[in-house]
Order: structure tokens, then C-alpha cells, then sequence
């Protein structure tokens, strides 16, 4: 039990939950809330793979990849919550169905 | 006791996203959210990962937090779902996708090392000394190049949407005067500082282009939800050529080094040629995502016509 | 001592969790908002403990940048919600 351990397993949790969330909601702004935390779960299990405790240190280049992602991921959602906002004005409702009675897939 | 501070982060990620999932109230899960990324930037601190705590200090609780809110704000008129949020028929999948990838985990070999003795061998090549802003401007730069251009098509895809032309017109909030005009000659000045020193830490400790970057665009979102105009003042011109520099200066640098020494993106040995395209970066970058979310107002209507 | 300032920083962590139960419990969104912005200063206070007990003082710019940025979400909240009174008047 050593904490690449801790980390990995915390990142492909969040990465599960985070998949959870976007199939279960309907309203898109915990749709993209979702991704965000599924992206997070990725940038944890890259960063725990690089991370050795003892003598190199982290490996630069995932380091250098999450700095990229985060900032990608940013702008991402922003064009996400636009488009949201958009399907919004045209369809008057937030959320994603076909039908008001099939809320059970 | 670094075990058990590791367990805690790693649980109370996993605990915070699960109630972020599962609330029914849209803007807890956003509050929950903001205090997710305040938690994943202690693990990054643990992680000895420096430039990606600060990055996600400045993008987690600055500009995800506006975005959201103002997504909120333009986008709450429908009520939470008021069955429970996460259906049973999920869970399984779900939980059969989480132990396998747990278990694939347990395979890694421990004395994997990645790429770290490669890029090591390969610092004395390049003029700067910190390993990862030599990652992303000398030996990777064609990410940073194209995540330039991911910044610029996301600029392009808004104003396409919201069907304006520039930031020139987007209405400025309510001005929250005088609360508004203090943060901005208390904070914004400090902003523009610590923006600038990260810039220049980059060449050789943690910092560098994006840091700086998304602490500028913080400072410049920081302006505009005061309520000052002046960025809305800015003319077109002058905005276009801020939101192309950085990637315009990856492409002169590719053609320059494309005829000079016969391959793309190879850095001169002058250290100005570096320095000038990790400054243009970072105006492109803080532009882009200043105009992002300024481009998406809360109440900003776009008529249709 | 490396070792106390990682406990210190755990028990700020075990704090942050304790204000996560008005953040679920608040009936008011503000109620929310406002432990959120107690998180922020644990966490400033949480990233210092840490760039001591791990002896990286880079990370001061991680808790610097926190101490900032924190007041952007309120400004953000405030302005919808003025916005939410001002629109629920009018009509």
C-alpha cells in the first residue's frame, strides 16, 4: 500500500463516478461538471505514475501534458457552458431528453 | 503519517465527487465542485507537482468558479430532478469499469521510470533549466503550439455561438460599486505581479507560460466582474493580434528554424528567441481565456436574427 | 517536524471535510457559498503546511494564488444573484 497506490485508485474512482454523473444527469451544466471530473481523475493518474518519491523525482513530461490539459479543459467547458446556454435559448429547457416521460434510461 | 494525510486526500476526493454527482441541487454541486479542485491541488502539492497546483489553484478557484456561476445564473430556470440523481442500473457498470482499472493499476511495475532519464540527458540541449517549461517550449513545443490553437478554436466556436464579433460589445455585470473599485486597486495590481513573476520563474523553478497565463486572465476576469470597461474599450484590432501572437510566434519560429537549420521548431541558441515566444504565449493564452468567459455572460442575451 | 506540519495540515484537511456538512446541509445558497470561502483560507493555510513539511517553498505561489483567487467565485455568485432580486422585482 504505498500512495502510487492511493492516488491511481483515487483517479480511476473519480474517473468512474465522474462517467456516472455525465450518463445520470439530464441538465447539462452536471453534465459538463462531470467531465470536469472525470478530467481530473485522468490528470491524478497521470501525475501518480509519474510521481516516484525517492531519488529522480516526477517525470516532467506527463507534468508538462496536465499543465497543457488543464488549460485545455478550461476552455473546453467555456465553449461547453456556450453551448449549453445556446441549446437553452433555443429549446427553453436545460436538460437533455427526448421525452419528459422516459426518465428511467 | 504521509500515508494516512495520502489516504484522507485520496478518500475525500473520491467522497466530495461522489456528492457532487449525486446532489439534486445544481449549485451545491458547483460549490462542492470549487472545493474538489481546492482538494486535487493539496494532492498535486503532495504529488510534488508544484506548476500543476498552482495551475489548478488559479484555473479551480478563479475562472471555474465564474464560469459556473454565471452558467448558473443563465441557466437555473429549470428545478433539480427530483427522482434520486444516480440510477441503480449504472452502478454496476460502473463499478465493474472502476476494479478493473484498479487492477490494471496493480500491474504497473514499480521502477518504471518513464521518460525522466530522457529528458535529464537531454537539458544541456536546450537554454533553460527547468525541466518541465523545457518540456513544453523546447522539446514538446508542438503541444503547446497546437494547444494554442485548441485555445483560439474554442475563442473562434463562442463567437461563433454568441454570434459577436469581438469583446468589444460584451456587457460589463452589474458594477458592485464600492466593493468592486477596492478589489480592484487592492487585488488586481498584486494579480498582474505574481502573473509576471510566474512568467519569469519559468525559465527555472515551477512557473512558466501557462501559470502566468491563467493568472493574468484571472486578473483581466477580475476587472471586468468589478465592473471596469476598460477591456471592453479595447479595439478589435489590437485584441486579434493579442489572441494570435503566441500561436503566430510558433509559426514564424517553425519557418525561421524550418530554413536556417533544416528542422521545424528547433530553438536558436539565443535565449531571446525563447524568452519572446513564452511571453507571446502567455498574452495569447491569458486573451483567449479572458475572452472565453467574457464572451458568456449571465444575462447577455444574443437576439436572434 | 516534517511530521507535524503534516499532521497540522491533515487536521486542516479534517476541517475542511467537518465544513463540507454545511455546504450539503445549507438552506440558503449563500450559507454554501460562504463555507466554500472558509475552504479557501484552510486551504491556503493547508498549502503552507505542506511546503514546509515537504521543503518545496514553490508551493507558497499555490497558496499565494488561492489567497487571491478565492474572492472571484463571490464576485461571480454576488452579480447573478443581484441580478436573480433585481430580475424576480421586475416582474
Amino acid at each position: 500500500m504505498n500512495s502510487l497506490l492511493i492516488y491511481s485508485i483515487t483517479a480511476t474512482s473519480l474517473f468512474t463516478i465522474g462517467l456516472m454523473g455525465l450518463a445520470a444527469h439530464p441538465n447539462l451544466i452536471r453534465k459538463i461538471i462531470s467531465l470536469n471530473i472525470m478530467a481530473g481523475g485522468v490528470f491524478l493518474f497521470l501525475i501518480s505514475l509519474a510521481y516516484h518519491p525517492d531519488d529522480p523525482g516526477v517525470d516532467p513530461v506527463p507534468q508538462a501534458m496536465v499543465l497543457t490539459g488543464i488549460v485545455v479543459t478550461i476552455s473546453a467547458t467555456a465553449f461547453a457552458l456556450c453551448l449549453a446556454r445556446r441549446i437553452t435559448e433555443i429549446t427553453g429547457s436545460s436538460r437533455l431528453e427526448d421525452k419528459p416521460e422516459d426518465t428511467d434510461s | 503519517m504521509n500515508l494516512a494525510f495520502d489516504l484522507l486526500v485520496g478518500l475525500s476526493l473520491v467522497w466530495v465527487a461522489w456528492r457532487i454527482v449525486g446532489s439534486r441541487d445544481h449549485f451545491q454541486a458547483v460549490v462542492l465542485f470549487i472545493t474538489f479542485g481546492l482538494i486535487l491541488s493539496l494532492a498535486w502539492t503532495r504529488l510534488q507537482s508544484p506548476d500543476i497546483a498552482i495551475a489548478e489553484a488559479a484555473v479551480g478557484a478563479g475562472l471555474a468558479g465564474v464560469l459556473f456561476m454565471d452558467a448558473l445564473g443563465g441557466l437555473s430556470s429549470s428545478p433539480g430532478s427530483p427522482r434520486p440523481a444516480v440510477p441503480l442500473t449504472l452502478l454496476f457498470p460502473c463499478l465493474i469499469l472502476a476494479s478493473i482499472m484498479a487492477i490494471a493499476v496493480l500491474f504497473v511495475p514499480e521502477d518504471f521510470l518513464g521518460l525522466i532519464p530522457v529528458v535529464h540527458g537531454a537539458l544541456t540541449d536546450t537554454s533553460l533549466e527547468y525541466p518541465v517549461t523545457a518540456v513544453l517550449l523546447d522539446f514538446r513545443a508542438y503541444d503547446t503550439w497546437l494547444e494554442l490553437g485548441v485555445l483560439l478554436v474554442a475563442v473562434l466556436g463562442v463567437m461563433g455561438i454568441r454570434r459577436i464579433g469581438s469583446i468589444s460589445g460584451s456587457r460589463l455585470p452589474a458594477p458592485a460599486d464600492p466593493v468592486g473599485r477596492w478589489i480592484i486597486r487592492i487585488l488586481l495590481p498584486i494579480m498582474v505581479l505574481i502573473g509576471g513573476y510566474l512568467l519569469w520563474l519559468g525559465a527555472f523553478a515551477p512557473g512558466g507560460a501557462f501559470q502566468g497565463g491563467v493568472v493574468l486572465a484571472a486578473a483581466g476576469v477580475m476587472l471586468w466582474q468589478a465592473g471596469h470597461p476598460s477591456l471592453g474599450l479595447l479595439p478589435r484590432l489590437w485584441w486579434i493580434v493579442l489572441l494570435f501572437c503566441g500561436f503566430l510566434s510558433f509559426l514564424i519560429l517553425a519557418f525561421w528554424s524550418l530554413f536556417h537549420s533544416g528542422r521545424m521548431l528547433a530553438h536558436p541558441e539565443n535565449k531571446l528567441w525563447i524568452l519572446g515566444v513564452e511571453y507571446a504565449a502567455t498574452i495569447s493564452i491569458a486573451t483567449c481565456l479572458i475572452s472565453l468567459v467574457l464572451a458568456s455572460p449571465g444575462r447577455c442575451r444574443v437576439r436572434d436574427n | 517536524m516534517n511530521t507535524f506540519f503534516l499532521g497540522m495540515a491533515l487536521f486542516l484537511v479534517l476541517n475542511i471535510l467537518a465544513g463540507l456538512w454545511r455546504v450539503l446541509k445549507g438552506p440558503e445558497p449563500a450559507d454554501r457559498m460562504v463555507a466554500a470561502q472558509l475552504f479557501g483560507t484552510t486551504g491556503v493555510a493547508a498549502l503552507l503546511l505542506l511546503a514546509q513539511a515537504l521543503e518545496s517553498p514553490v508551493i507558497r505561489n499555490a497558496a499565494l494564488l488561492f489567497a487571491l483567487l478565492t474572492v472571484m467565485a463571490v464576485l461571480a455568485f454576488v452579480r447573478n444573484t443581484s441580478y436573480r432580486d433585481k430580475h424576480n422585482n421586475d416582474h
